[in-house]
């Protein structure tokens, strides 16, 4: 759905159009992100980038062909990649420097921290991908379909991702209780 | 077991999730409400050409081998051992040599003092310009016959560190055990100025296949090395924002120094690619940073779609250019302003005059030294003289070597006589090569002067 057949164009949108979408749907985006970096500066770059990326398409005629959350995602999720893969490089380079580490919790109120150090408990029993299609699972108006999408998955791909992290959640009661 | 207990024991999926949905809406505290959305603001990644001193770019660095061991292991000799404030950055042992101390003051643009937090992001931006310099060799200029990479001498250190001070002033300093005549790992004072002011735009240029020819057919002009300025006339095919980073890399078996850069288009850029591609197979690309072509590749009529190979890169380069996709095209907070300059004499050298355990302010501008967006002003050279005998600041040469990178058909003789040196003198200036003339495609030669 979200591949481009062709040289098929969307119809020309206003910049109204997509400023009533970034409203709708910044949050979301920042929400995926920032569970997937855990870093609430990068959830803000990455996010702004996605709406920036997402604009500039917009704007040339290559706007969602289907239902527009999940092209934002699938935007988001490219540039999740990217980042997570540049952390990787960068931490081989001599940048000890780039500034404090990504530790969300720290200083934050007792709330969220709570919530980051539950989430770090999910993290590390659940895979990424299971973790992932979770996150997106999370987000109600996704439908299965619609993740596959995200996720380069089939439908079913999907289903049986999701069985498997039932799967580890019911041997880790104390991630959902 | 009752019906209840059979529940806890074996919860049904639907439990699971709901559990998990329920944990997870914790994070809705954490995810704040959009700002204003404003199109004009966004920066859109447009090139504005501006041209940057020659030689500040890969002109410098083409001939430089990094040694990531080394960075490694100044990290891990260097920052423990040497205090820094919370706002300053530092990198390396303890040098014991002479140093360059610059001063720079943050002007914010509409008067008043910066911010704390300008401050900081300002000494953080600077430090990773100049870490970007920083664990670089180069060749004594004197004996080109030592030619190929040279090996850090890690028992001597130099180092430099990034210290704000309060409330609008940071302070750069760049030591070494080296003394200045005998040449550094970091060349002068003013290499260290073009590092921090450096924009980092990254561009893929188009060669006019009119100008330049394409693969096959030779232009009227030669396509433009590792390190040349670029026309500043043509327009950038594709600019950062088209680029989401290339990061692999890959050692070449037949040369170590070279390592094969790949980058990634984002969705726009591989279109714009895929369609210039059809039109203009054969043409060259070049790679650019602050107009300095830092490679070139050929026009491949159908590559794999969304991406671009760019061999022949040293390992400096990529290193340098993941860093700048990272951190460096941004533009510093605020602009800066040189205002001072010293050398300092190191603690047991005797300097006849002044005062050494402070850094004494020599120099002036005699203009404001805006380091954003262009580096310096052409030609610009520190009218710098200190009336010590142990050491001199060299003015700014172009770098003694130029990179060549091997093309197909190209011969050892062709190459002598294109750069107007003789034929030995360029087998001297590249022991690595094979004795027999027998040249690899994107082999990395050193050029002697003629």
């Amino acid at each position: 759905m979200l591949e481009r057949v062709g040289d098929a164009r969307v119809v020309e949108v206003s910049d109204e159009a997509f400023e009533a979408l970034y409203r709708q749907r910044y949050r979301d985006v920042y929400r995926y992100v920032l569970l997937m970096l855990r870093s609430a500066d990068d959830a803000e770059d990455v996010t702004g980038e996605v709406f920036h990326r997402a604009f500039v398409a917009w704007s040339s005629g290559h706007g969602p062909m289907g239902a527009q959350l999940p092209w934002l995602l699938l935007i988001a999720r490219r540039l999740v990649i990217d980042k997570t893969r540049r952390r990787r490089l960068i931490s081989w380079l001599p940048l000890g420097l780039l500034g404090p580490a990504n530790e969300p919790s720290a200083g934050a109120e007792t709330g969220r921290a709570e919530f980051w150090i539950w989430f770090d408990r999910f993290a590390r029993e659940l895979p990424t991908r299971q973790r992932e299609v979770l996150i997106l699972r999370y987000q109600r108006d996704l439908d299965d379909e619609e993740i596959g999408e995200i996720l380069r998955l089939s439908t079913s791909g999907v289903r049986s991702l999701v069985a498997r992290a039932c799967a580890t959640l019911r041997r880790n009661p104390e991630i959902w209780r | 077991m009752n019906e209840d207990a059979m529940n806890k024991l074996d919860p049904s999926d639907e439990e699971l999730l709901a559990g998990v949905r329920r944990r997870l809406s914790g994070v809705e505290t954490l995810v704040p409400r959009p700002g204003p959305w404003d199109a004009e603001t966004t920066p859109v990644d447009r090139p504005v050409r501006t041209v940057v001193r020659p030689g500040i770019g890969f002109a410098g660095l083409a001939p430089l081998v990094v040694v990531a061991a080394l960075v490694v292991v100044a990290v891990g000799l260097g920052l423990s051992s040497r205090a820094s404030s919370p706002a300053g950055l530092s990198i390396g042992k303890t040098p014991s040599g002479p140093a360059y101390v610059i001063t720079y003051r943050l002007v914010p643009p509409n008067g008043g003092r910066p911010s704390t937090t300008e401050l900081e992001q300002t000494v953080r931006m600077l430090a990773l310009r100049l870490a970007s310099i920083f664990p670089v060799a180069v060749l004594p200029a004197s004996s080109p016959a030592a030619s190929g990479p040279l090996m850090p001498d890690l028992s001597r250190a130099e180092g430099y560190s990034v210290t704000a001070q309060a409330p609008d002033e940071i302070v750069v300093r760049y030591e070494s055990d080296y003394r200045m005549d005998e040449g550094s790992f970091v060349w002068d004072a003013n290499a260290i100025r073009a590092s921090l002011g450096m924009t980092g735009r990254i561009e893929l240029v188009d060669l006019p296949a009119a100008v330049y020819g394409t693969s096959g057919t030779p232009g009227p002009r030669e396509v433009p090395q590792i390190g040349a300025s670029i026309d500043p006339t043509l327009p950038a095919l594709l600019s950062r924002s088209d680029l989401s980073m290339g990061y692999g890399i890959s050692s070449d078996f037949v040369n170590p120094d070279v390592v094969t850069l790949r980058f990634d288009f984002t969705d726009a850029g591989a279109r714009t690619m895929a369609d210039y591609s059809q039109a203009n197979t054969g043409h060259y690309l070049a790679l650019t940073l602050d107009g300095v072509v830092a490679g070139t590749t050929v026009m491949a009529g159908q590559g794999r779609y969304g991406t671009l190979q760019m061999t022949t890169v040293p390992l400096q380069q990529v290193m340098l250019l993941a860093w700048l996709f990272e951190e460096g095209n941004a533009p510093l907070p605020v602009p800066l302003t040189e205002v001072a300059f010293a050398t300092v004499a190191p603690p047991g050298w005797v300097a006849p005059t002044g005062p050494q355990a402070t850094p004494t302010p020599i120099l002036a501008p005699s203009g404001p030294g805006y380091l954003i967006p262009i580096p310096m002003p052409s030609g610009w050279s520190p009218p710098v003289e200190v009336s010590s005998p142990w050491v001199t600041v060299p003015p700014y040469a172009s770098p003694t070597y130029i990179v060549y990178v091997v093309r197909p058909g190209d011969t050892l003789s062709a190459i002598a006589n294109r750069f107007n040196v003789s034929l030995a003198s360029l087998e001297a200036a590249n022991p690595k090569i094979d004795p027999a003339g027998i040249l690899w495609v994107g082999t990395l030669l050193n050029i002697p002067a003629p």
